[in-house]
């Protein structure tokens, strides 16, 4: 390292200085720290002592209190129990106690307990005890202040009797000298195995004269008490503690320092012993202190002596930890260690100090030498980076000084010369690049005259001509007067500069020579120079400037220097753009080369194509005449035939149209011919009909042989007559229905179709059937199918009637399947308007004889089959498919048939799902329904037809009537069919009148007032529609009951007017006497009588008016008084009832009417406004048959539920069930007030079941839910046994039972579970709930009764 | 034999097991839809036969719990088939005005969807204050769910739409509380309801109706259960009660359609008639 002239100097004056110093402070050190190392050692042991002495004064102050603290409450326990009020408070407890049994559970016990607590607890909290027992003499536990489980318990036993308690106690029997014994801590298993310590002493009755021993009084004192008082920390000493140890090992106190393991609870919990020596000499009895390891493992300072608690010793322990002990012996070692550090302190500081003030000194000397050196070193260095701007300027005389000056020279020269070379080279970089020549001499003579501070500078370029030079560049110059922008060689200080070849230089101008001006002002120059500039000898201009100054030498030089590079500059921008002329021109004339080469190739190129074209153009060309000349030929050819063609078509076109008009014309009879049969046929139905009807019933009379004077073989021939005139009808049938449909005559009546209603109603008329012919019969429906199509319900009835007969008929084995489906996208239907998705496909498939496909066709059109054989095996029409085909295309769809003989065959009606029809059309429909035929012509033509005239050759009863007599009005103008019903009158014991007109009838209904009309529809004149009508609105004859029989078909026309029935003929023997059934018993209805109970006049009249019919008597009452006396005076059907009535409320009537026991009420129906509680409704279903609210839809209900009771059969209880009722009387004594509480929801259950319990002499009370049962098993008194539904609203059955048993008192109360479930848990269930028994819903009342004789047997 | 006639015997054995084991009776369940489910069930835990089944549903209640889940059908929405709600308010509720208190029983109310529906028609029209409804399935799983009433919120939509379609001119929101996902019904519905455990197949009358409803429920049950079943009905019904059934369930075929008129033409609401020997009505 080497140290700069500075540092050597100061450390030179430093080393001088500071070194004798530090000698003296060295030796004064020596002497004095040898004199601090005696003093410390004495100081230390003195320490120690005062250690061992506090903590053994500590453990003897300790072991006096306890002894102390235990004394003092022996003290305390020997005064409680020498006190009156305690003896006497013992003698209570003991008392109670043994009057219990032997237990605290008596409510007396309680309350002597509750009088004494607060005595007892404000004696524990003063006296600092945990707890306080009186024991009894056998050892009973029989008070404890915090009545903890061992409370009642015995002493003498186990879990107390090993226990300190336990242990206390028994010494204090056994040992009868002793007045006191302790209990040393242990845990204790009634105070969560806390240890505890007890006191147990004697209590003696003070009262005899005897000191007679009573019992023991124990005490647990306060844990807390003995904890705190042994409990001992130091903030100065932390590791001080003083803790119990007893003879066990265990903790008696709490460590201060381990308190998780050697609390006193925690160290009997885990185990956690103390033997240290301490403990051991303690216990030994020996008191001492030392230096020793403890209970953690932890060396420590250690004092200990033994406490001796009545009989028990524990050892006192003070502690604390070596370490800390040993901290005094450092605090005198400190004393010490600060005198010392005091001397070094002042003997360091001088040492600073005087090393401080010499060093400043060396610093300053140092500092005015070194100085100006560094600054003259500074300079150079600038002048090395370029800076030439620095000078020393030292105002120095010293030798220094000097030196500073001749640098500052030095510099300055340098800084000239430097300046120079700069602004050559600025110029030069001005010059370079690629320039043109005006702004390079623009930039020249600017660069110039900046540098030689010329005021005013031009350059003149020589021309190429070398005569004349042109101005290229100036400086702050304008033109004067006489001077131009070029000028001659020779010509002026610039020409002759140039022409010199040499500068030149004028001073001293005249003031008008030229002037230099500014904006400002202007003014003569002073001086001029001109310098020519020229390359390789050749002159190529003159640079000129003027100047306020003379120009010096060392510009002038300067300007010599430059002139040759300047000339470089311009020559080489001279010959630049020489080239660049050059250049451009060569470019130029190769562009346009280029272009003319372009152009023309493009004119080669376009005639070439040319030549092509123009060649391929002529070869067509040439073809084309060739084919044009071939064509021509055909075409004449072709002409000529179409002239012929036309000819024949114009032929054939008038045959055409003739036969056309002959076609339509035939046609046209056709339909009309068609449609005059077709209406001929429709009309004939009525003429068919009614001989039929009359052949068919006589031939059913007839062969039911009633008279039996018929033989065998008649009968026979009877039957053979019957069945073929039923064929014959069915024939008849078909053929009307298919002419009624080719006649048109049929509409559509489109309503919704349920699938599922086809489907049912197909399965319901043909699986009986299928049964019949054992073949198996399915219906399908798709799940993909719509609910519900639009279409004619009763026309595709029809067809699937038709379908499925047919398959009966030619199936008799194998299976019939109906299957609704969607139509399969690959089916085969002839119209275009059956969309598949829109299109439900209904078909029959069996398995039956099938049909050859030849046939398949046949069998729709109408009177053909597959064979005449198969009509002769099977019978039928067949019309029924031609009919089927019909009525599938008036409904939009069509039939379908795949079938191999033998295989059977599938039949497939496919129908549009078609759309609701606007219902005003159903209007029109109906019209059209009616005949074609005009009505009027009907009995125009019964004349012509002759089938019966004026005169009636039927004779009635009308000249045999009596009073009495059931007559029968017969409006029929068959005169075969009226007497045929003539007969059955007769045989019905009805007289009858018998006439062929409306109006004759009407006059006879009015007149005889017959108890029935039969009514035919076809009539002359009037017809019977008319005649039903004004029957129906005279009042007269309102009643009475109408039926129609008609050939025409079943109308519900005649429902809805008000007949009673109505049979279409032709009607079988059945039919007809089913029709006098209904007549019987609207006839033989009784009248019936009906009380309307209601106060407000209007009301009543109103309800009468509804409720009131033809056959019901109808009386009315207002008041409950009012009811009584009717009721006493009729016996009536049911009776309506308002609640509100004047005199009395609703119920009470009821509740009275039924207590009077001479009256017979009849069935109640409350009628009523009022909003009811639900007990009201369940008092008043007692009493009545039901209740109406009074509502918008009320009325409905009242007639519906008034019509019940006045219409309904009286059906008696089943004799059986009162037989068994009856004989069960005697047996079920038992029964006789017995309460019984049933508790169901349901109310028929509740009314059934408490109608037979009641029977039975029981006295039944009534619960809805659980809850409810629960309120009145404590509100009624004695309940016997309990009937319990499961599922009930709000409380279930289970919930109530476990209520109920929670109750002690129900434990043993029978309750036997009604449940309408059935699964097998659900008995467990009930049993587990508490149920004594089991029965399931519904109740079989004999097992009720048989179960409850079981539960309440006593 | 035939592998059709071996399972066959496996399901009739399936079957008979679980009714002795548990109580419950598909015996008499369409044949063809417990042939299904129980195929589902097969393979659904990866078993090769229906045999396999056995052990497990005899030794193993949780296992049956799983497989009664798939035989009961819970497929079911708020308002199904509004057009049905609708009829109900217009042609059953009327009626039922007139009745002090109405019992209404919902038999075969799977997750309870059907059971709300109700209510809240029944608290619309005033009713539900009258009313105690029973709601009843024999599946416990799908009971609890019903009666939690929570739904997931991404059916609400349909639900609402179908509500509306009913002729309600109230919001659906009103009925429900709306969390992120799930809506809960209000609890007024809830307190009125009691669901209850009942099998159609083997237990009895428990309380008298003005109206039950068991929709789609019978359509799973062969025709003598229908019989049991709708006789249940019956006898639970009071005279003039109601009777809901699904749409391709009928009492046509059955031996109570002549106690009973078909209330409306679409859905198969029936009404039993109060006087059955009922003479015909002379209204002038």
């Amino acid at each position: 390292m080497r140290f700069n002239l500075g540092a050597k100097l100061i450390f030179s004056h430093l080393g001088m200085g500071i070194l004798p110093l530090l000698f003296i402070s060295v030796v004064i050190w020596l002497t004095v720290a040898g004199s601090f190392e005696t003093i410390g050692d004495q100081g230390v042991s003195a320490v120690e002592h005062a250690a061992h002495d506090q903590l053994t004064t500590m453990c003897s102050i300790k072991e006096k209190q306890i002894t102390y603290f235990f004394r003092v409450m022996e003290g305390q326990m020997y005064m409680l129990r020498d006190n009156a009020w305690l003896q006497e408070t013992f003698r209570s407890f003991d008392r109670e106690f043994r009057l219990a049994d032997d237990s605290v559970d008596s409510d007396e016990w309680n309350s002597l307990a509750l009088s004494n607590d607060v005595l007892f607890q404000y004696l524990c909290v003063h006296l600092d005890w945990n707890n306080l027992y009186l024991i009894n003499r056998d050892g009973k536990i029989i008070y404890s202040v915090q009545k903890s489980s061992d409370l009642g318990m015995s002493l003498n036993m186990n879990p107390l009797m090993n226990t300190s308690l336990g242990r206390a106690y028994s010494r204090i029997r056994t040992e009868q000298d002793r007045d006191i014994a302790f209990g040393d801590y242990a845990p204790y298993p009634p105070l969560d195995n806390l240890p505890s310590a007890f006191l147990v002493t004697r209590i003696h009755d003070d009262t005899g004269e005897m000191k007679e021993e009573i019992g023991y009084l124990a005490v647990q004192p306060s844990t807390e008490a003995l904890r705190n008082m042994i409990k001992m920390a130091s903030k100065k000493e932390e590791s001080l503690e003083a803790y119990l140890v007893g003879a066990d090992g265990y903790m008696r106190s709490d460590s201060v320092l381990d308190p998780e393991n050697y609390s006193r609870a925690e160290s009997f919990r885990q185990g956690n012993k103390v033997d240290t020596k301490a403990s051991r000499n303690a216990i030994k009895g020996k008191k001492g202190t030392g230096i020793i390891l403890d209970y953690r493992g932890n060396k420590v300072l250690s004092s200990w002596t033994p406490v001796d608690v009545f009989d028990t010793r524990w050892a006192l322990i003070c502690e604390y930890d070596e370490a800390e002990a040993m901290k005094s012996r450092t605090v005198v070692n400190d004393i010490r260690i600060d005198a010392e550090n005091k001397v070094k302190r002042s003997v360091f500081t001088g040492l600073f100090l005087t090393f401080f003030i010499v060093g400043m000194i060396a610093w300053l000397i140092v500092r005015s030498i070194s100085r100006p050196i560094v600054q003259a070193a500074g300079i150079a260095d600038s002048i090395a980076t370029g800076d030439f701007h620095r000078r020393l300027n030292m105002q120095r005389a010293d030798e220094i000084g000097q030196m500073a000056n001749a640098l500052d020279r030095m510099v300055e020269k340098v800084a000239q010369n430097f300046h120079e070379k700069a602004v050559m080279a600025e110029l030069s970089d001005q010059m370079r690049g690629e320039q043109d020549i005006s702004p390079l001499a623009t930039h020249i003579i600017t660069h110039l005259s900046k540098f030689l501070n010329a005021r005013m500078a031009s350059l003149y370029l020589v021309d190429r001509s070398g005569e004349t030079m042109t101005l290229t560049g100036s400086y702050a110059f304008h033109k004067r007067k006489g001077l131009n922008s070029r000028i001659k060689i020779g010509e002026g200080i610039a020409g002759q500069a140039v022409l010199e070849k040499n500068m030149i230089s004028m001073t001293d101008l005249p003031e008008d020579y030229v002037r230099i001006s500014s904006t400002l002002g202007d003014s003569a120059p002073c001086n001029i120079l001109a310098v020519p500039f020229s390359y390789e000898e050749t002159v190529l201009g003159v640079l000129e400037f003027a100047s306020f100054t003379e120009f010096s030498d060392e510009q002038m030089d300067f300007l010599d220097n430059v002139t040759e590079h300047i000339a470089i500059a311009f020559r080489s921008a001279q010959n630049k753009r020489k080239v660049q002329e050059l250049l451009e021109e060569t470019r130029e004339q190769a562009e346009e080369l280029k272009q003319q080469s372009e152009e023309l190739m493009a004119t080669n190129e376009e005639l070439e194509s040319q030549a092509t074209a123009l060649k391929k153009f002529q070869q067509e060309l040439e073809s084309r005449q060739e084919e044009l000349k071939e064509t021509n030929a055909a075409l004449e050819e072709k002409s000529e035939a179409l002239t012929m063609e036309k000819k024949k078509i114009k032929n054939r076109n008038e045959e055409l149209i003739a036969a056309k008009e002959k076609v339509e014309e035939r046609s046209k009879d056709l339909a009309l011919a068609s449609k005059y049969k077709s209406e001929f046929l429709a009309n004939m139905s009525h003429e068919l009909r009614t001989p039929l009807n009359s052949l068919l019933l006589l031939a059913q009379s007839l062969k039911g042989n009633r008279e039996g004077n018929l033989t065998v073989k008649q009968e026979k021939a009877v039957g053979i007559i019957f069945e073929s005139g039923n064929d014959l009808l069915e024939l008849i049938n078909e053929i009307l229905d298919l002419s009624k449909i080719e006649a048109g005559q049929i509409v559509k009546d489109v309503e919704e179709v349920l699938l599922i209603d086809l489907a049912e109603n197909a399965e319901t008329l043909f699986s009986h059937m299928a049964e019949n012919k054992g073949v198996a019969f399915s219906v399908t429906l798709a799940d993909d199918i719509p609910r519900s199509i639009f279409t004619d319900r009763k026309r595709v009835e029809q067809i699937l009637k038709n379908f499925l007969g047919n398959s009966m008929k030619f199936t008799s084995e194998g299976r019939i399947n109906l299957t609704f489906s969607q139509m399969e996208a690959t089916a085969q239907v002839r119209s275009e308007t059956l969309q598949p998705e829109q299109t439900i496909a209904i078909s029959v498939a069996d398995t039956g004889i099938g049909i050859p496909a030849e046939k398949q066709r046949s069998i729709f059109e109408a009177f053909q089959q597959a064979d005449g054989s198969t009509a002769r095996k099977y019978g039928g029409t067949g019309l029924g498919l031609s009919i089927s085909k019909e009525l599938a295309a008036l409904l939009g769809g069509e039939i379908g048939l795949v079938s191999e003989p033998g295989k059977g065959a599938v039949f497939t009606l496919y129908l549009p799902v078609g759309t609701e029809m606007p219902p005003e059309k159903e209007g029109e429909q109906q019209q059209a329904e009616q005949p074609l035929v005009p009505k009027t012509e009907i009995p125009t033509q019964a004349h012509e037809g002759g089938i019966q005239k004026r005169e009636f050759a039927v004779a009635d009863d009308r000249d045999r009537l009596s009073d009495g007599d059931r007559v029968m009005l017969i409006i029929e103008d068959d005169p075969k069919f009226a007497e045929i019903l003539l007969e059955q009158c007769h045989q019905s014991d009805f007289k009858a009148l018998v006439t062929d007109n409306g109006e004759e009838g009407l006059r006879l209904a009015d007149q005889y007032r017959p108890a029935g009309i039969i009514l035919d529809i076809r009539l002359p004149g009037i017809d019977g529609w008319t005649v039903l009508s004004t029957l129906k609105s005279n009042a007269g004859t309102r009643h009475i009951p109408v039926h129609m029989m008609s050939a025409e078909e079943v109308s519900r026309k005649a429902m809805n007017q008000g007949a009673i029935g109505f049979l279409s003929k032709p009607v079988t023997g059945e039919q007809l006497n089913k029709a006098f059934d209904r007549f019987e018993s609207v006839i033989n209805k009784k009248i019936k009588k009906l009380l309307v109970v209601e106060d407000d006049d209007n009301l009543r009249g109103v309800l009468v008016d509804l409720v009131g019919n033809s056959d019901t008597e109808t009386f009315e009452a207002g008041t409950g008084k009012e009811v009584e006396n009717i009721l006493a005076k009729h016996r009536f059907d049911c009776m309506v009832l308002d609640l509100g009535l004047p005199d009395c409320n609703g119920i009470e009537l009821l509740r009275r009417l039924a207590d009077t026991a001479d009256l017979v009420v009849p069935p109640v129906i409350i009628y009523t406004g009022r909003d009811l509680s639900r007990e009201e409704e369940r008092e008043l279903n007692k009493y009545s048959e039901s209740i109406i609210i009074k509502d918008a839809r009320s009325q409905e209900r009242l007639l519906d539920e008034t019509s019940l009771f006045l219409h309904r059969m009286v059906k008696s209880m089943p004799a059986r069930k009162q037989q068994i009722i009856a004989d069960l009387y005697d047996r079920d004594k038992m029964f006789q007030g017995k309460k019984v509480l049933l508790v169901d929801d349901d109310m028929r259950n509740v009314f059934a079941l408490s109608g037979v319990l009641e029977q039975k002499g029981m006295e039944v009370v009534i619960a809805e839910d659980g809850k409810r049962a629960l309120e009145m098993l404590v509100q009624e008194e004695g309940i016997d046994i309990v009937l319990m539904d499961i599922m009930m609203p709000e409380m279930d059955g289970y919930e109530a039972m476990r209520k109920i048993r929670e109750q002690k008192r129900f434990w043993k109360l029978p309750v036997i579970a009604l449940t309408a479930k059935a699964m097998k848990d659900d008995r467990k269930k009930c049993l587990e709930a508490g149920a004594s028994d089991y029965l399931a819903k519904p109740v079989d009342v004999e097992r009720l009764l048989s179960m409850m004789r079981v539960w309440l047997y006593r | 034999m035939q592998e059709k006639e071996i399972e066959e015997i496996e399901r009739t054995l399936l079957l008979e097991a679980i009714f002795l084991r548990y109580g419950y009776d598909f015996r008499n369940y369409s044949q063809a839809t417990i042939s299904r489910r129980i195929k589902q069930f097969v393979a659904k835990n990866g078993m090769g036969t229906v045999g396999e089944l056995l052990p497990g549903i005899i030794r193993e209640p949780l296992f049956f719990q799983n497989l009664l889940l798939d035989f009961s059908i819970t497929v079911t929405e708020m308002f199904r088939d509004p057009s049905f709600y609708r009829a109900l308010r217009e042609e059953v509720i009327p009626l039922l005005r007139t009745y002090p208190f109405i019992k209404v029983w919902l038999a075969g109310c799977a997750t309870g969807e059907e059971a709300y529906s109700v209510a809240i028609l029944l608290k619309e029209e005033g009713l539900l204050e009258k009313a105690t409804m029973f709601a009843t399935d024999i599946n416990d799983e799908s009971l609890a769910g019903a009666k939690r009433g929570i739904y997931p919120l991404k059916q609400v939509k349909e639900y609402t739409g179908n509500y509306q379609d009913t002729g309600s001119v109230y919001s659906f929101s009103r009925y429900y509380h709306a969390d992120q996902n799930h809506i809960v019904m209000d609890r007024e519905l809830k307190n009125r309801i009691t669901f209850a455990n009942h099998n159609l197949v083997s237990d009895q009358v428990f309380g008298e109706m003005h109206l039950i409803l068991c929709r789609n429920v019978m359509i799973y049950f062969d025709k003598k259960l229908q019989e049991r079943v709708l006789n249940l009905f019956d006898q639970s019904l009071i005279r003039g009660g109601f009777l809901c059934l699904g749409g391709r369930e009928s009492l046509r075929f059955s031996s109570l359609s002549e106690k009973y008129e078909r209330l409306d033409s679409k859905n198969r609401i029936y009404h039993k008639h109060v006087a059955q020997n009922r003479p015909p009505q002379v209204r002038v």
